[in-house]
């Protein structure tokens, strides 16, 4: 009996640390952390990406018959009202997992090498290079940009203050089917979405 | 009951002392492994609305509700809540969807558990823990645990909720009545913040107080008033703004249209588009020897879709793609499942000639649950509607009704129940298990 009394104590103090979460991360870690949990663990990616990644993404829960993004305001006729804000930003966010767990982009996502070339950071916004090595294909940069959390949870969120991912650009020869598997899988969005064969279509 | 029961159930023969109850702990150990293998196999977030439900719970994960208008955003918090907390535990390593996978996973055994102690009252034993077993296997139950989603959490307050009816203390002093339907009040609570289901619960747990106890007008109305009101009380701070931003229309919630007209179109698109009631009175042979939606005459038939969804992955989520392997093991479960649903549609007779007073509130849940989901599948004609997963929070009174019905049965028949409704549970959750099915293609 006596011995419980500081296992429980030991069980308490380490759900306490986790519950405070884990050190913040740096801009760097930020990006490999992103490439970890692409398609392995979708729903970490969300607390590594800002709401202005989402409405950057291109991709979205549901769209109409012509392709055209829900109600926002890319609606070809401009007949329907813009959604307000926040419930397009949760749109992207469904749609952004949506294509992580599509067919091909999950399998493709573990064949993908990947190094940090390159970071700067100016304040609350940062740049980070990446080489990503595709299985199939060839090679390219993707490039991040960070920037310090605004708040958008307010600061009891437990990723307040952390850098997030706010845009990723691509760069380099895209080599063919297997070469826009591999820049979907790296990055989900619905540019490269839309020039997928119709199987690996999120 | 359990008197009337066991007086009419002919004596125990048979195997061993307990030997039904250790095959039935066996079986509950397979699927709890069984979903312990799902919670971390299974494709990432797939399942009836995966990635919509990821965002709830991320939303709560940063310390703000659901955005009403969003997919989901009408969906009360607590299942989001409960995954939010798990993730800031969870350590790194560990996927989200797998923590909440787990977390589906014990809440609805959870459910179970709470189900096969009511039935301990009802039936003996032996038939108790072969009920229980057999329902962690059933495929609606099995694939319902293995996803994330708020049914299992409302599945197990209901079915809370629903035990406590069958115990409320008629006989006792008001004080000590008001104390019970104040616990089942917060169960009911604690159900509507799960889904807008446990509102039902709530409602006809409220019914159920004045009618059990209207011998004593005022303790009835009291206890009634206790738990209609007290569940409202929790989650209608959530319920207001959200009906509010639907334009005050609980149908605008489930059509999509509160959320965007595109979703609405999308969802108005899924076949068949339009329901008749000629829908409601067919049962086409594709039930059983091709249980999925794009089976011949499936789309046009609520019950016959509503019996797929029970006994195989009807709306093709999890055994992905349906090839004709799949197809032959899903038949197969849908025919052996008219064994546990003719026992227990002679259990449901039984029950309903018996008159017990403690089973008013599962058994008026159950009807009530039933018909609101025949008017959802006629608000929304889409086959997506017709999900038997939505009749999840029923668990309880099915239970009974195929624990009477197997008590029912004589001596060599009853043992043959008990193997075949343990051989099923197996049988359905090795179908459910993750992953067999690829070895298939």
């Amino acid at each position: 009996m006596r011995r419980r009394v500081p296992t429980l104590g030991g069980l308490a103090l380490a759900l306490a640390a986790l519950a405070c979460g884990a050190p913040p991360r740096g801009p760097v870690e930020t990006v490999e952390r992103y490439f970890d949990v692409l398609a392995r663990d979708p729903m970490r990616t969300l607390a590594l990406s800002s709401p202005e990644f989402h409405l950057s993404h291109g991709l979205a829960a549901w769209r109409r018959e012509d392709g055209s993004l829900s109600d926002s305001g890319s609606s070809p006729e401009g007949s329907q009202p813009p959604l307000p804000r926040q419930v397009e930003i949760e749109d992207r966010r469904v749609g952004w997992i949506n294509a992580q767990i599509a067919p091909h982009a999950v399998e493709r996502v573990g064949e993908l090498r990947v190094r940090v070339t390159g970071s700067e950071v100016a304040g609350d916004r940062a740049r980070v290079t990446a080489e990503v090595r595709p299985l199939r294909g060839a090679a390219f940069v993707q490039r991040f940009e960070l920037a310090r959390d605004a708040g958008e949870a307010g600061p009891g969120a437990p990723d307040a203050g952390r850098w997030r991912i706010v845009a990723i650009e691509q760069e380099g020869p895209v080599g063919g089917a297997w070469g826009h598997l591999a820049r979907f899988a790296a990055y989900p969005n619905e540019a490269l979405a839309r020039s997928l064969p119709d199987r690996a279509r999120p | 009951m359990s008197e009337a029961v066991a007086s009419e159930a002919p004596a125990r023969p048979g195997p061993g002392p307990r030997l039904w109850s250790r095959a039935a702990l066996a079986v509950a150990v397979l699927a709890a492994l069984s979903r312990l293998w799902n919670a971390q196999a299974y494709w990432p977030l797939r399942g009836y609305d995966g990635p919509a439900h990821a965002a709830n719970v991320f939303a709560l994960y940063e310390g703000r509700l659901p955005t009403p208008g969003s997919w989901l955003g009408f969906h009360p918090p607590l299942y989001h809540a409960l995954g939010a907390g798990l993730w800031r535990l969870l350590p790194d390593a560990v996927p989200v969807h797998a923590g909440l996978r787990l977390l589906s996973a014990a809440l609805g055994f959870g459910a179970v558990a709470i189900a096969w102690r009511v039935l301990r009252d009802f039936v003996d034993e032996e038939d108790a823990a072969v009920v229980a077993a057999f329902l962690l296997g059933v495929p609606v139950f099995a694939l319902a645990t293995s996803m994330v989603g708020n049914e299992a959490a409302c599945m197990l307050f209901v079915t809370a909720v629903l035990a406590r009816l069958t115990r409320i203390p008629v006989a006792a002093e008001p004080r000590a009545a008001l104390g019970h339907a104040l616990r089942t009040a917060g169960l009911a609570g604690l159900a509507a913040l799960s889904k807008t289901t446990g509102f039902v619960a709530a409602g006809l747990a409220a019914a159920t107080y004045a009618l059990r106890l209207r011998a004593r007008v005022p303790t009835a109305l009291a206890a009634a008033a206790l738990v209609g009101a007290l569940p409202l009380g929790m989650a209608g701070p959530f319920f207001a703004p959200t009906l509010l931003a639907a334009g005050g229309s609980p149908a605008a919630l489930v059509t999509g249209a509160a959320s965007s007209t595109a979703l609405e179109s999308l969802m108005a698109a899924q076949p068949p588009s339009e329901r008749f009631l000629r829908d409601y009175f067919s049962f086409p042979a594709a039930a059983l020897h091709a249980p999925v939606f794009k089976a011949e005459g499936l789309i046009h038939s609520v019950p016959g879709l509503l019996y797929a969804s029970v006994w195989s992955d009807a709306h093709a989520h999890f055994l992905i793609p349906v090839t004709e392997g799949v197809l032959r093991v899903e038949s197969a479960i849908a025919w052996a499942g008219l064994i546990p649903t003719g026992l227990g549609l002679l259990g449901l007779g039984l029950l309903l000639r018996r008159r017990d007073p403690r089973l008013i509130g599962p058994l008026l849940f159950a009807a009530v649950m039933g018909v609101a989901l025949l008017r959802y599948t006629w608000i929304l004609p889409s086959y997506s509607a017709v999900k038997a997963s939505y009749l999840l929070p029923a668990l309880l009174p099915v239970a009974l009704c195929v624990a009477c019905g197997l008590a029912r049965l004589p001596g060599g028949w009853r043992q043959a129940g008990r193997a075949a409704l343990l051989g099923l549970g197996v049988a359905g959750t090795a179908v459910t298990t993750w992953g067999w099915h690829l070895w298939t293609q």
